[in-house]
């Protein structure tokens, strides 16, 4: 037996150094120096799953059915190995949409649902309010049985020990100030509490250090060694139990299975389990180290359980010492004061990191989800006067930590008497397990909806509300006991032990089986039965994806509206405070390296980054309903939505489809590019002609003003100049004639439009027709035309007048550029098998490959400087080729500089039918 | 001593025709076939004033022109433009290059008598 | 790259590893009223296979961090 003064002193002590600790390290961060940026705290914080409940309670659990205890421990090993895949995740979403609790990210997945978000908190506080009482009850048993230790009376009557004398009430309330100083200094949850990770770290040093200190003196002091341990405890009546998993051995296989599944869950999706693993991550790496880390402390924990069992069972007769306090009563009836003294203190940090950690990530759970969003539903609180809602918002998280530590203290001393400490922990494990569907669907299937989710929790929570607590206050006294043995309103299958008619399993396996069962089940059907709205499918996306290799992507801009910098810099200051705010802005400005001062209109992504840092602040649902109120929404564009659209559940099946569509699309675009450019290059084709032909007939016209003009002005002119001068008016107005009809020619065989007279024709006739047409022209230009042509060319069909044309085109353009002193052109007939082929050779400077086949384009010219000014419009070149073309020949010219050029053609002796002309 | 006028065109009749207004005039003259030879005559010549067609063999009138604006000696040498392109991007590309006037044509001959007599005066 | 994926197809093996060594009805194998030692055989293969189990997990994770020399490297990329 120990004084109360010390004890007292003792607890109040170790209290005050944890105050320290945690003071020191947030006085550190303020520096800038952070402790909790190490693996080894982070995986130490994690440790904050082994409670009170592991301290005391796995010795009583193992005293009654053996390696019973040990499923709760090894469910987290198993389950370590895949937080690369599960909590990196998780980890990461949270950390991108500023999710500061359980119930934001199932409410933020499943598109920000207010109402989920509220549903989960009552889910997570009417599960956990007991095992935080149950902590409270470990501290008050432990001190109890340190000041009042005698082996032969071990009942501890709470009920008779008033609140204000109760040690556990001043532990609470101590605990409590505690969680509002180190837990909600800032008011955005997504910054770290470094004053109080590092001080949970601390504790799970603490209490595995006592643990193992407590085992090894029972081992190894008391007896010698484990070996000695069971030689001894092979006395025990009940021997074998320890031994095997069995029937009489208090554990069976479907339990060892089903806590092993249990706690696994338990283990990342207990509101404090995740509020540490994930909230307060500030390094994503540090999980790699927890993998191990963990499980390893888990395995020192549990290594000296069985042993310190045994060894209770063997000190103490039968059901004298209640088994959950051996730890402590061992050491007490050995004498043994300071061992005593310090497993209480170990059994202390094991209750209160729980309680304390517990606390403040329900509050946070509590003051966001559930009483905010009631708050935004008054409208005046928005709108209301005062312009600072941080502290109103402090005020609330620190009201709800207080709530809730007095709601599990009083808890405690009315209900938790009855219960075992292991009891009430797997019901709050069981309540924790029933996010897991949510959130693992959240994460890896898109198909999850919020109706989805919201059918499947509120199936499970019903099923395990009727078949964990409903029994237990059955038994207390507080429900008829009927309910257990008879069903609800007498019907056998509603018995909550045997939901459903199910037999041979023991409690906890019944309703998890059963509150997953429903709970999985609904998630799945009701999930595909029922549509995502935009928002949830859109936020689906972002936790499917993630995680992502940049911040960005995958990333929707959620906001189709417009609003200033000012109104969401106001909005902010009131909600997160002036400082944060102006710190976040500048780092906004600076990652994005736009200035905000000068941002007429804020654009989508910074409201976007408005609404993350109002989520930290108080949970995604609400932040969204509060930048709501500040932001124009605009609808959605048709291209934006088809682009979410492409991603829907929805438009899976289409994919495939659409896609190939797409690719149908793109082709048909870059056809259409491609004709667009080939239109465009055409269009300044004809600009560049319009404006030849232009400058075609504007030269003979002046010449033919410009001397209408000087006889006009000078009649005194002598009788050779004026002849002299009307000749070339004559001249130039044939040369205008000429033209203007080669256009006109141009544009019918364009359209079509040309009057074919198609008749039988002699090819010799044509040729020296044309030769003789041109004779005046090769004369003055000095160049001799003649003809080669067989005796006997077989009559084609043709249009004569206008192979005439084709002729005196190519014959002209032979002259023209034959040899300036000896010009000569040639044109020549061959016969051939079925074609004819006409040459025009001249003896010119000749063309240029590269311009060969350039000549034949429409309104293409040469601008060769070596052969002077381009002759003609351009578009001799182009009819002639259009008319041998209507006859079904080729048209071709060989040429290279100066060797002179031979322009051929061909007619066949034979029409197609078929007309091939385009 | 008279003034002297460069015509630069590959147009017979034009050349015919100018060459007859500028004699009428009295003026001293010059006429060049192609682009080489218009650069030729500007050094060689050194006339008061061109008359310049832009369309020309080897080098086209807006290439003349930078030439001769380029040269300080020429300062005082007047280019008229003398094309038949009138598009008004042409007007301002000419006027940009330095030419002191852009006649299109076909042009008004007493216009041009007219424009060639006023800029020889100052 | 490749060795982290290599690295989470290892931890996945891990985890189906551990799921099969300590359920039923490998774990009906020791499940024998049997001492090893002096020490239960359940008991013991427990802990060792727990052990091993742990074993394996800081080899599988820490194996890339042996390779790579400068730690602080790590500690730094957030």
């Amino acid at each position: 037996m120990i004084p109360n003064w010390l004890v007292f002193l003792v607890s109040f002590c170790y209290l005050g150094f944890l105050f320290a600790i945690a003071y020191y390290a947030d006085a550190r961060a303020d520096r800038g120096k952070s402790m909790i940026n190490n693996p080894y705290i982070y995986a130490l914080s994690l440790a904050v799953y082994c409670t009170a409940w592991t301290f005391y309670g796995s010795v009583g659990r193992a005293a009654s059915t053996g390696l019973g205890f040990l499923p709760v421990y090894i469910g987290p090993t198993l389950i370590a190995p895949l937080w690369l895949l599960i909590m990196r995740k998780i980890v990461r979403i949270a950390k991108q949409q500023h999710i500061t609790s359980i119930a934001d990210f199932i409410s933020s997945r499943y598109g920000k649902s207010s109402f989920l978000g509220g549903l989960v908190a009552v889910i997570a506080v009417i599960g956990i309010i007991p095992y935080i009482s149950l902590q409270l009850k470990a501290i008050s048993n432990s001190y109890t049985i340190l000041t009042t230790f005698a082996p032969q009376s071990v009942s501890i009557d709470h009920a008779s020990v008033p609140f204000f004398e109760d040690t556990a009430f001043y532990v609470a309330i101590l605990l409590a100030v505690f969680a509002i100083l180190f837990g909600t200094r800032h008011l955005d949850a997504s910054e770290r509490h470094e004053g109080l990770v590092t001080a949970i770290a601390f504790e799970s040093i603490i209490k595995l250090v006592s643990f193992l200190f407590v085992g090894i003196f029972v081992t190894y002091f008391l007896y010698n060694g484990l070996g000695d341990i069971f030689s001894h405890a092979k006395s025990l009546p009940d021997f074998k139990k320890f031994l095997t998993i069995s029937h009489d051995s208090g554990v069976t296989w479907d339990e060892w299975v089903w806590i092993t599944f249990l706690s696994l869950l338990a283990v990342m999706f207990l509101p404090r389990q995740f509020h540490m693993a994930v909230v307060e991550n500030v390094n994503e790496k540090h999980i790699e180290k927890a993998i191990w880390f963990f499980p390893l402390y888990l395995f020192l924990m549990n290594i000296f359980v069985l042993p310190i069992a045994l060894a209770g069972l063997l000190h103490f007769p039968a059901n004298t010492v209640d088994a959950d306090t051996f730890v402590l009563a061992i050491p007490l009836a050995e004498g043994h004061q300071w061992i005593a003294l310090l497993v209480f203190i170990g059994g202390l940090s094991a209750a209160t990191s729980m309680v304390i950690v517990a606390t403040i990530a329900l509050s946070i759970m509590v003051s966001n989800n559930l009483v905010m969003p009631i708050l935004l539903q008054i409208k005046t609180f928005l709108s209301s006067r005062s312009t600072d809602l941080t502290r109103t918002l402090l005020m609330i998280r620190r009201g709800s930590i207080v709530v809730l530590v007095l709601w599990a203290y009083v808890y405690f001393r009315i209900v938790a008497e009855y219960y075992t400490l292991v009891s009430i922990g797997l019901i709050s494990f069981t309540a924790a397990a029933q996010f897991a569907p949510a959130i693992i669907g959240g994460i890896f299937w898109r198909g999850g909806t919020r109706k989805g989710a919201l059918a499947g929790l509120i199936a499970g929570s019903l099923v395990w509300a009727f078949t964990l607590p409903t029994p237990f206050a059955a038994q207390a006294g507080i429900l008829p006991d009927s309910i257990l043995t008879q069903g609800l309103f007498g019907i056998s299958f509603l018995r909550p032990y045997h939901f459903l008619g199910l037999e041979g399993m023991d409690p906890i396996s019944n309703s998890l089986f059963w509150s997953m069962f429903f709970n999985i089940g609904f998630y799945i059907i009701v999930s595909f039965s029922s549509r995502a709205s935009f928002l949830e499918h859109s936020q689906a996306v972002l936790f499917v994806k993630a995680p992502w290799s940049s911040g960005k992507d995958g990333q929707y801009q959620l906001w189709r509206g417009t609003s200033s910098v000012e109104v969401l810099q106001a909005l902010l200051i009131r909600f997160i405070g002036e400082r944060n705010t102006k710190r976040a802005f500048y780092r906004y400005a600076r990652d994005h390296q736009t200035d905000l001062t000068k941002l007429q209109e804020v654009d989508q992504e910074f409201i976007s980054f408005a609404e993350q840092l109002l989520t930290g602040a108080i949970g995604a649902a609400s932040a969204r309903v509060v930048i709501a109120s500040v932001v124009k929404e605009e609808p959605f564009s048709v291209a934006e939505m088809m682009n979410i659209l492409n991603e829907t559940q929805q438009a899976i099946s289409q994919k495939n489809a659409l896609e190939k569509k797409s690719r149908e699309l793109e082709k048909a675009t870059a056809q259409l590019t491609k004709a667009n450019a080939r239109l465009l290059e055409l269009d300044g084709l004809k600009d560049d002609f319009v404006s030849t032909v232009t400058h075609e007939l504007r030269t003979p016209l002046t010449s033919v003003r410009a001397f209408a003009e000087i006889l006009y002005d000078n009649p005194d002119l002598n009788v050779d100049q004026k002849t002299n001068f009307l000749s070339i008016i004559i001249k130039e107005s044939e040369r205008l004639t000429r033209l203007i009809n080669q256009v006109l020619d141009l544009q019918k065989v364009e359209s079509h439009t040309m009057d074919w007279k198609l008749t039988n024709i002699s090819m010799g006739d044509i040729v020296n027709e044309a030769i003789e047409a041109c004779s005046q022209i090769a004369m003055e230009k000095n160049v001799i035309c003649r003809g080669e042509i067989p005796d006997d060319v077989p009559v084609v069909q043709g249009d004569r007048d206008r192979l005439i044309q084709v002729m005196l085109n190519l014959i002209s353009n032979g002259i023209k550029f034959a040899n300036p002193d000896f010009g000569e052109v040639t044109v020549q007939i061959s016969v051939n098998n079925d074609h004819l082929q006409i040459d025009v050779r001249d003896n010119g400077i000749g063309i240029k490959e590269e311009n060969q086949r350039v000549i034949f384009e429409k309104f293409r010219q040469i601008n060769d400087p070596d052969r002077g000014k381009p002759a003609g419009s351009g578009l001799g070149l182009t009819i002639t080729q259009r008319i041998i073309e209507f006859h079904q020949g080729k048209l071709w010219v060989q040429s290279a500089p100066d060797k002179g050029s031979t322009f051929s053609f061909t007619v066949p002796f034979k029409r197609k039918e078929e007309s091939i002309l385009p | 001593m008279a003034q002297k006028v460069l015509i630069v065109d590959d147009e017979p009749s034009i050349v015919l025709s100018l060459e007859f207004l500028m004699q009428q005039k009295g003026y001293d003259l010059k006429i060049a076939r192609t682009g080489d030879e218009a650069l030729q005559f500007i050094d060689e010549f050194q006339p008061d004033l061109v008359l310049l067609d832009v369309m020309l063999p080897n080098k086209n009138g807006f290439e003349i022109c930078q030439y001769v604006r380029s040269k300080p000696e020429f300062t005082s040498m007047k280019i008229i433009l003398l094309t038949a392109k009138g598009r008004k991007q042409d007007i301002e590309k000419g006027l940009a290059i330095g030419a002191d006037a852009y006649i299109t044509k076909p042009f008004a001959t007493r216009d041009l008598v007219q424009t060639v007599q006023n800029m020889l005066k100052k | 790259m490749n060795i982290r994926a290599r690295r989470l197809q290892k931890l996945v093996v891990l985890f189906l590893f551990g799921i099969i060594v300590f359920n039923y009805p490998l774990l009906s194998i020791f499940n024998r009223e049997i001492f090893w030692g002096g020490i239960p055989l359940l008991y013991f293969y427990v802990f060792a296979v727990w052990f091993i189990v742990i074993a394996l997990l800081i080899l599988v994770v820490e194996h890339k961090n042996l390779i790579r020399v400068p730690k602080n490297i790590e500690e730094s990329g957030e």
